[in-house]
């Protein structure tokens, strides 16, 4: 039976899917219509018998079934936890009683033990306290009598007087020695200058030059089973075979439809009543069940728990009870037996803390008298020894260094505020002769160390004067030592000391910090999310921040040696602009790749001299995105030969969300040589299937070579809704 | 009874054959649209679609399979297929080839037809609210008769209608 109902579903399917009319809106001739009201008849009366005659039985065995085992673990559940509380209450009693008795030995016990031993520190204790607050008066005054009677007094004021004649010496030395050489420097400084030289360089030069020519650098229910066709029957015939295939369609589908909604009617009351019955039986066998094991559970819980709970309480009692007869007869023995001994202690304590202290307050007195009146007596002279013993030395230190290094700084060759590497810079001095006569130029020495030796270039860094100095005079030296920053001093501080020596004593130091900068800051305003094939731009921006304006037609350049990216400008020229202004500079570009360009380059400004005033050296990685990829499936070398070449190709949807969106394939191909060579046949563009995101779909273009050739590329264009979104490209 | 075992099997399997191949438009979205910009309108029944214009001018369809065979004898349709990427989208093609622009060449055949394609959206949820639509007169059905492929597809300047459901059916 069964084998024949699926035929007859098989025949209707097909005959609906394949016979029926296909134009949509044409009537059925009205005997196929009248032959299917009558399957559907037949169907839905053979299947609402099947349904009754199974629903009924079906949902009695069900239902018994489902209720037995549910309210048999119910009662069983019931029955277990009246058994384990019952144990529980009757070892509960037990460990009770037992806790008491055993409560009671152990605190009395232990209330008598403890009872004697605080007893006895509380005896102490009293003791202890009673002489602390007894002894110390007598003890105290025993003591500064004591001290009154000693010759502490005599001997402090002995200390006093040696004492502040010392001090008295030493803040001499300390401020007024200092003093007197300032003063004598001072004089000498505020002494007129005869003679002033404005210099060039007036170093003799052992120092290299060379410097300023270097270029910048996520259902339930019940549902009906499949029926098991037992009455399956269609039984009618008509006189064309579209009737009788009609008449069986409408009949499978109506004994299939009304045999689910039937069954589902009739097993549900069914069910439901025989679970009622069920239930009574399964919990009448739980209740006859042994559940002696559950007591024991019960009883062994309980009995700790009434133990714990007796114990403690008539423990605690017990034990209060021995501690209070205890302790009292305890601390009272301790008290007397600890009394003189702790009042001894304290007496002495107080004693010779007392005599310490007034010994102190004598001494201390008598030193600070004596070491005042003293120190007043013998400061004045002291300070003037020194203050004169200051010039002097002062006076000799200007005989020994008559000339001295007064300022020292840096000065650039271009004159617009910032140190640019590879910039000639020098260091720039002042000198001043102090003696009344003249000074050989050979005695002085001048020293420039770099202390940043990556940073600067320093050919040489040590000469002595080529010239005399005048008697009273000041030499300004404008460019002494040249130097230049590297590169690697872009952003960051170099420094340099300059030390002059004469007749090989120092006469000045000064300490240089030049931070090198290009005069053109160059920053990327926008990195550009390229798609292959499309043009995007790169955007700079250059702001001048030397104090000069910016030179007409300096050259902006974009650099990279990478053949992933075709750059359509790389060079722009820029007309001048002021100082702190700034200019935006676009570089048009074209990815050549999938995937992300990992693209070293830099931007570089220049002026016509070529020397480099600005750069930004970066190695970026730029993200190519493309919503679509495109794969040649034929080899392209193909294409070199005379004939029909069938180009395969693969379009991936790798990113777009855009789902019904028309898809346009467009194919040119260019030849190396200028001929024509290459004709596509068939449509161009090709209008394809739209993709959803992942999906990939395969196709070919027939293409005609019309004679062998050297090769060229292909060019593989694809537009979603009319907007380009990828542009690929495949020599061959 | 090994024999009728095989023949329960067999008949099994070709009920399967036939249940995956009679596709129908999926409930969800069983029901009349309506454009509200365009006018357009669109009535789709498990087996059956019917569209309305905005100058007047109807189409109307049955779900039937384009075969490669069918399509190659420009035979026109509406064929619904699970998106072979994602299972929970389906694809509509309506499509109505002009048999007398075909051409062939280098094992490939093409014709100029009408196309609807819509994409249906996770067709076992609820009740679909809208669907997009888009419609061209000059598309076109690519064939590549060596591999049996196909493409169908709209050029840029096809009409786009975003269809709202404007009532239940019954």
């Amino acid at each position: 039976m069964y084998r024949k109902s699926v035929a007859y579903l098989l025949l209707a399917t097909f005959t609906s899917s394949l016979t029926l009319p296909t134009a949509f809106g044409n009537d059925l001739p009205s005997e196929i219509e009248t032959a299917r009201t009558e399957g559907q008849a037949d169907g839905a009366a053979d299947g609402a018998r099947e349904a009754d005659a199974r629903g009924n039985a079906e949902g009695m065995a069900a239902g018994r079934d489902a209720g037995y085992k549910d309210a048999f673990a119910r009662c069983e559940r019931q029955e277990q936890k009246r058994a384990r509380d019952n144990g529980f209450a009757d070892g509960f009693l037990r460990g009770e009683a037992e806790g008491v008795e055993l409560g009671r030995a152990e605190g009395t016990a232990e209330g008598d033990r403890k009872g004697f031993e605080e007893g006895r520190a509380d005896g102490m204790r009293r003791a202890d306290t009673d002489a602390k607050r007894e002894a110390p008066p007598k003890g105290s005054a025993a003591g500064i009598q004591e001290a009154n009677g000693s010759d502490t007094a005599e001997r402090a004021a002995r200390d006093g007087v040696v004492a502040g004649d010392r001090d008295a010496l030493k803040k001499a030395e300390a401020e007024d020695y200092p003093f007197g050489r300032r003063q004598y420097r001072d004089e000498r400084f505020a002494e007129a200058i005869e003679h002033t030289d404005l210099l060039e360089n007036l170093l003799s030069s052992t120092q290299k030059q060379g410097v300023s020519s270097r270029s910048f650098v996520r259902v339930s229910g019940v549902s009906a089973p499949a029926p098991d066709n037992r009455f399956f029957n269609p039984r009618r015939q008509y006189p064309s075979q579209q009737e009788n295939l009609a008449y069986s369609e409408a009949y499978a589908l109506a004994y299939n439809a009304e045999f689910r909604s039937s069954y589902e009617a009739i097993f549900q009351p069914v069910f439901d009543q025989a679970r009622r019955t069920g239930e009574e039986a399964g919990c009448e066998a739980a209740r006859q069940a042994d559940y002696r094991s559950f007591y024991q559970t019960g009883w062994n819980d309980g009995k700790p728990k009434g133990y714990a709970k007796s114990y403690r309480a008539e423990r605690d009692k017990s034990a209060r009870a021995a501690y209070q007869s205890r302790f009292q007869e305890a601390s009272n023995t301790a008290y007397q037996q600890t009394y003189n001994t702790a009042y001894e202690r304290y007496f002495e304590q107080a004693r010779s803390e007392a005599f310490a202290k007034r010994v102190g307050e004598i001494y201390q007195a008598a030193f600070i008298d004596a070491h005042d009146r003293r120190f007043a007596e013998t400061y004045p002279g002291h300070a003037q020894s020194e203050k004169e013993r200051g010039r002097k030395e002062e006076h000799e230190d200007f005989v020994l260094r008559p000339v001295r290094l007064i300022e020292g700084s840096v000065v650039e060759s271009v004159a617009d505020g910032v140190y640019e590497p590879g910039e000639a810079l020098a260091v720039s001095l002042v000198l001043r002769n102090f003696a009344d006569h003249e000074l050989k130029g050979e005695d002085i020495k001048i020293q420039v160390e770099s202390l940043s030796p990556t940073l600067l270039t320093l050919p040489s860094g040590e000469t002595t004067l080529s010239r005399d100095l005048q008697r009273k005079s000041i030499v300004k030296v404008k460019r002494g030592f040249q130097f230049y920053l590297n590169e690697s001093a872009l952003g960051r501080t170099a420094a340099l000391r300059l030390t002059a020596f004469y007749k090989g004593r120092v006469i000045g130091e000064v300490s240089l910090q030049p931070r090198g900068q290009y005069s053109m800051e160059i920053q990327i305003v926008e990195t550009p999310v390229l798609k292959e094939g499309l043009e995007a731009a790169l955007r700079v921006k250059v702001k001048n921040r030397s104090q000069l304006p910016s030179e007409d037609g300096m050259r902006v350049s974009f650099r990279t040696k990478s053949r992933q990216v075709e750059v359509k400008n790389s060079d722009v020229a820029l007309p001048s602009f002021r100082p702190g202004e700034e200019r935006m500079v676009e570089f048009p570009m074209i990815a050549r790749t999938e995937g992300r360009v990992n693209l070293a380059y830099a931007v570089e400004a220049t002026v016509g001299s070529g020397r480099r005033v600005g750069i930004l050296d970066q190695t970026g990685s730029l993200p190519v995105r493309n919503d679509y990829t495109i794969e040649p499936i034929t080899n392209l070398t193909e294409l070199k030969s005379a004939g029909i070449v069938r180009l395969g190709y693969l379009v991936t949807n790798v990113a777009s969300r855009a789902i019904t969106k028309t898809l346009e394939l467009s194919i040119r191909i260019e030849s190396k040589s200028a001929e024509d060579v290459f004709a596509i046949t068939g449509p161009n563009p090709q209008f394809l299937r739209p993709l959803v995101y992942g999906q990939q779909s395969r196709f070919v273009a027939p293409v005609v070579v019309k004679s062998s050739n050297s090769g060229g590329a292909v060019f593989l264009e694809l537009r979603e809704a009319g907007r380009t979104v990828i542009i690929r490209k495949f020599e061959f | 009874m090994r024999i009728q075992s095989f023949a329960k099997l067999t008949l099994s399997v070709l009920v399967l054959a036939f249940a995956s191949a009679c596709v129908q438009i999926p409930e969800s979205y069983v029901g009349s649209y309506l454009d509200p910009v365009s006018g357009a309108k669109l009535s789709l029944l498990s087996n059956q679609a019917e569209l309305l214009e905005p100058s007047g001018r109807k189409l109307k369809g049955k779900v039937k399979a384009l075969s490669f065979e069918r399509l190659l004898g420009g035979k026109s349709g509406i064929q619904i297929n699970n998106n072979s990427k994602d299972p929970k989208k389906v694809e509509l093609f309506w499509v109505f080839p002009r048999v007398e622009t075909r051409k062939e060449a280098a094992g490939m055949v093409w014709l100029e037809a009408e196309v609807i394609y819509a994409l249906l959206d996770n067709p076992e949820s609820k009740k679909a609210s809208r669907l997009e639509v888009f419609q061209c007169r000059n598309g076109t059905v690519l064939l590549d008769v060596k591999n049996s492929d196909w493409q169908i597809g709209c050029p840029e300047t096809a009409s786009y209608y975003d269809f709202h459901r404007i009532k239940e059916e019954g």
